[in-house]
């Protein structure tokens, strides 16, 4: 399997391609941007994208599907029914799907956002705004922000200490890492 | 991608070296695993989905290496020169770095959290969008090196030099600094507080 990364001056997110080794049907999770070096990237490894995942509804996630859907032919996968209009098929908490031959598990984190999922292929975790280096995603009350740390707490922690976590926004870093450097958590633990 | 495959040994969880059955810890031949990757990365050898972590590596010169998607965590490097090495979604997270050359090397999307940086030169880099959050760095430099979407967030910096950086969306939110100089450098493009992020 192989994982590239794409960053986007755009909404400064990044988007991940993953595919099989030898190229053919490929993921890209969170396409907030589409421009010629992720062209580039997807063709000059003889991928073509057949799945979408998306982490969550905002915008510098979603917003390269304009452009990806005149020239790649996809299915989307989210937490919500519909994105920008489009038709997407929806993926609820703890669901299992194999896509482009890649086994892909999906979780409900809500709190930065009602649908933002994580996705687990292998032992990489691309987490969106739920969890990124040094630091969980963004809430607007108190009340989704204990959601949140509560649902890192009950289905990110557990996973294995090598896990290696690829966030929407910010550098990518491993679970062990932000377990003991991660603020965020380190006061939720003390509690 | 390096193989995300668990060690057969029981009760390890770290990944397997490349092509083996055991982590490096565990790996009945350490020496040649470990002659074979000082090998190739001395010959300049490109080096790609690689994995071999736990391991030390001393007085030895590592200069124009190519790394990309390499696991070399949890490893302790004494008198490595990596300069104008190639670094690109790499993990060296939780090592150990004494006297440690990396000198006008481009690193992008790699992850040095966690780590231990003494007398360290990073001078004239290109550090992009790297993870050095946690790191606990002494009498170490940054000097000229482009810092974009860096994180040393939660980070001990001491006697740390950032002289004529470009700090663009730096983050260093919740670091600890004594004796860190941002001198010519465009330190209000840096975070030093929480953002929201979109």
């Amino acid at each position: 399997m192989k994982i590239f990364f794409h960053f986007s001056v755009i909404g400064f997110s990044n988007t991940y391609l993953i595919g099989n080794t030898a190229g053919g049907d490929a993921i890209l999770i969170d396409p907030g941007h589409m421009d010629i070096e992720l062209l580039k990237l997807i063709e000059e490894n003889n991928f073509t994208i057949k799945h979408v995942l998306l982490t969550h509804r905002h915008p510098s996630h979603t917003k390269g599907l304009l452009t990806l859907l005149k020239i790649y032919d996809f299915e989307i996968y989210a937490n919500s029914p519909f994105i920008m209009d489009y038709k997407v098929k929806t993926l609820s908490d703890d669901s299992l799907i194999t896509l482009s031959g890649i086994e892909v598990s999906a979780n409900l984190i809500p709190g930065h956002s009602s649908d933002s999922l994580v996705y687990k292929i292998q032992d990489a975790l691309f987490t969106g705004d739920v969890l990124m280096a040094g630091r969980i995603g963004s809430t607007n009350t108190s009340l989704s922000r204990s959601l949140l740390i509560r649902s890192i707490h009950e289905k990110i922690l557990p996973l294995n200490d090598n896990t290696l976590i690829f966030p929407g926004h910010g550098p990518p870093t491993t679970l062990f890492v932000e377990k003991i450097n991660n603020p965020d958590l380190q006061s939720e633990y003390k509690q | 991608m390096f193989n995300f495959i668990r060690c057969s040994h029981p009760d390890c969880d770290n990944f397997t070296v490349t092509n083996q059955n055991e982590c490096f810890l565990h790996a009945a031949d350490k020496e040649a695993l470990h002659t074979q990757l000082v090998r190739n990365l001395e010959k300049k050898k490109p080096l790609g989905s690689y994995c071999l972590t736990h391991s030390e590596f001393t007085d030895l010169d590592f200069s124009e290496s190519k790394l990309y998607a390499c696991k070399l965590s949890n490893s302790i490097f004494r008198n490595v020169n990596f300069s104008n090495s190639y670094i690109q979604l790499s993990f060296f997270e939780l090592s150990t770095f004494i006297n440690c050359r990396f000198e006008e090397i481009t690193s992008k999307y790699s992850v040095f959290a966690g780590s231990i940086f003494q007398n360290c030169s990073f001078a004239g880099s290109d550090i992009l969008h790297s993870n050095f959050s946690g790191i606990h760095a002494k009498n170490s430099i940054f000097d000229d090196s482009d810092l974009y979407f860096t994180n040393f967030s939660n980070a001990n910096l001491d006697n740390v030099s950032f002289k004529d950086c470009n700090l663009k969306k730096t983050d260093f939110n919740l670091s600890v600094r004594n004796e860190v100089s941002f001198k010519y450098s465009n330190f209000e493009e840096a975070s030093f507080t929480r953002e929201t992020q979109s």
